[in-house]
């Protein structure tokens, strides 16, 4: 009986590693070669979707030649590397057919059957239709070959490990569709179709369940990535932080607003995406962010009032250090200096309830960042060998209760935990 | 009204204040404006450069760098610091006798126009002195140097003539490095 059991188990893992249950949800007729006009027309439109998918951002490194790849993506079980997605045959995807691309989006299939890991955010991208698709294929393919591939990938992703993908993709990739609500506006649609999906926002800021796959039960709570938060975009948190569609359009396209400037991982999608991308379709995201499930947008909540506390002589220490190593860029008032420094007054970084993302920034700084129109943010120097752990923890326990309307102390113990990479 | 606070601490070797000092006052105004000692520079004016450093002299008898342009008079209530101003000392004689750090950049002309040594000279002095505490294997010198002073700019790319005299000093004093 057991052999039995076990014989089963083993055809059944047999099965799904050899793809058997890997159901393809690319469109039909996909097998037809687009023409050279057909892709010549449809390439104006793929750019705007490649940006929206930030496809460059992660397949081109900082310096390196546009789409070539190489930007790591450090996991617990190796480093994987984003791939050349140039149309050279060699090291890009030259080689490519309308098919093999639409699969790649879609299914999460590279060119030959050869599993994409889930890097490749084919979760999300699997409700672009069709026609986008192959707006995408056009764009892609027009940009210029480079000939030059990423460095192998390291640990377990040396190892043939991509047959394992067929188990993730059975696990955690649910059928999704493109959002089509008709009790929603044509504005709400557009925004849900790329957020949802090309946008790949819930990469970020949907927390992963323990195979590192989206937890769609918990779409857009928030989740801790690469050391910092990517802080919940539910709407009634986002209103909460003081965002309207008008302050959430002017975050993603200007990367910055009353609320705060662009950091982190997120200054990679403002800068490389949503601030190239036409107005109307970061404005179309936001109204889908902003609108909460009944179809509401909650009114945003004007920034918090300075608590008691803050003037209290217990939180003395915390101001003193805010006036001697903060106030010099940032403001005695925490009013900021333009182009410079961002205001801390009003500021949606400091109102979060975990103090993560602010006792980061000031133990590690910011680099400098370019913003749209010429704007710019200087590099905040770090100051983690300024501050002891204790300094930090009672100058962010003041600016909370300053600007931040939260009252609960951030321990020395939370900042002591923060790793410092210019240790 | 500008709110001020009474400010005490050692500027080289000598007990300054208490003095009332605006609170949020960068340290930097501080020094050219009460003090008249001008030779901090003023560079980037947001920590990025490391021209404006100073030396901080702990209580357990260690040095370590800080910024004035981004810290506030305050951030020193207490402390004892050493400018530029306070490397040198003077002889009985009148005569000036130079640091070690100082000639040494002299003797090999490692800077030009000289924004930046006031910077390098105390980011170069810690590092001498922590040599004096641990000293460093002679094959790991030149990363060392780089590593305690790479975050000093200089425009008139003296850095390679700042580094070879950083070395030849810590190799002609005994004691800085072991084989």
């Amino acid at each position: 009986m057991w052999r039995f059991i076990l014989f089963v188990v083993a055809m059944v893992g047999l099965a799904v590693l050899s793809g058997a249950f890997h159901r393809t949800r690319v469109a039909p007729g996909v097998e037809q070669p687009l023409t050279t006009e057909q892709m010549a027309a449809l390439a104006p439109k793929g750019r705007e979707l490649t940006l929206a998918g930030n496809c460059l951002g992660c397949h081109s490194t900082a310096n390196g030649p546009m789409g070539a790849g190489g930007v790591p993506l450090a996991t617990p079980f190796g480093t994987i590397y984003s791939t050349n997605i140039t149309p050279d045959t060699t090291y890009g995807i030259g080689d490519y057919t309308r098919a093999d691309f639409h699969r790649a989006l879609v299914d999460g299939v590279g060119h030959g059957g050869r599993n994409l890991y889930p890097a490749m955010p084919y979760v999300y991208t699997q409700i672009t239709r069709p026609d986008d698709v192959d707006a995408i294929y056009a764009y892609v393919m027009s940009l210029p070959p480079i000939r030059s591939g990423p460095p192998a990938n390291t640990g377990v992703f040396r190892l043939p490990v991509r047959p394992f993908m067929n188990v993730w993709t059975l696990l955690n990739v649910p059928d999704r569709r493109a959002p089509d609500r008709t009790d929603r506006s044509e504005e709400w649609n557009r925004g849900a179709y790329l957020v949802e999906g090309l946008g790949h926002c819930g990469s970020c800021h949907t927390p992963m369940n323990a195979m590192m796959g989206p937890d769609f039960e918990r779409s857009f709570e928030g989740a801790v990535i690469e050391g910092l938060e990517a802080p919940s975009l539910r709407a009634e948190t986002l209103a909460a932080r003081g965002f309207d569609i008008a302050t959430l359009t002017e975050f993603l396209a200007d990367g910055m607003s009353p609320q705060g400037t662009s950091f982190g991982g997120m200054y990679a999608v403002t800068h490389f995406s949503t601030s190239a991308m036409e107005r109307a379709d970061v404005e179309a995201m936001a109204t889908y962010l902003l609108t909460a499930p009944d179809g509401s947008v909650p009114p945003p909540s004007p920034a918090p009032e300075p608590l008691p506390a803050a003037a209290s002589s217990r939180l003395a220490g915390g101001q003193m250090q805010y006036l001697n190593a903060c106030a010099g860029c940032h403001g005695t008032e925490g009013e900021g200096t333009p182009g410079f420094a961002p205001a801390l007054r009003g500021n949606a970084t400091v109102a979060l309830d975990n103090p993560l993302n602010l006792a980061t920034v000031i133990l590690n700084g910011v680099p400098d960042h370019s913003f749209p129109g010429r704007q710019r943010m200087y590099a905040m120097p770090p100051f983690a060998h300024e501050l002891s752990d204790e300094n930090i923890a009672e100058l962010a326990t003041w600016m909370r209760a300053q600007w931040g309307g939260l009252s609960d102390p951030v321990a020395a113990t939370t900042v002591a935990a923060i790793p410092r990479p210019f240790d | 009204m500008i709110q001020t606070q009474p400010l005490s601490l050692t500027v080289n070797g000598g007990a300054v204040g208490p003095v009332d000092v605006p609170l949020g006052m960068p340290m930097i105004d501080f020094l050219h404006d009460y003090l008249n000692l001008t030779g901090t520079r003023f560079g980037c004016g947001q920590g990025m450069c490391h021209a404006c450093t100073v030396v901080v002299l702990e209580a357990d008898g260690t040095t370590r760098e800080s910024r004035t342009c981004i810290f506030g008079a305050h951030f020193f209530e207490g402390k004892s610091i050493v400018t530029i101003e306070g490397q040198a000392a003077s002889r009985a004689d009148g005569e000036i006798e130079l640091t070690p750090v100082q000639q040494v950049f002299i003797d090999k002309f490692a800077f030009q126009c000289g924004y930046c040594t006031p910077g390098f000279v105390a980011g170069a002095t810690v590092f001498i002195d922590s040599l004096r505490r641990a000293p460093v294997r002679r094959a790991d010198l030149e990363a060392s140097i780089e590593a305690a002073l790479e975050n000093h700019l200089c425009r008139c790319t003296g850095y390679v003539r700042y580094f070879e005299a950083v070395r030849d000093l810590a190799l002609a004093t005994p004691g800085l490095v072991v084989d």
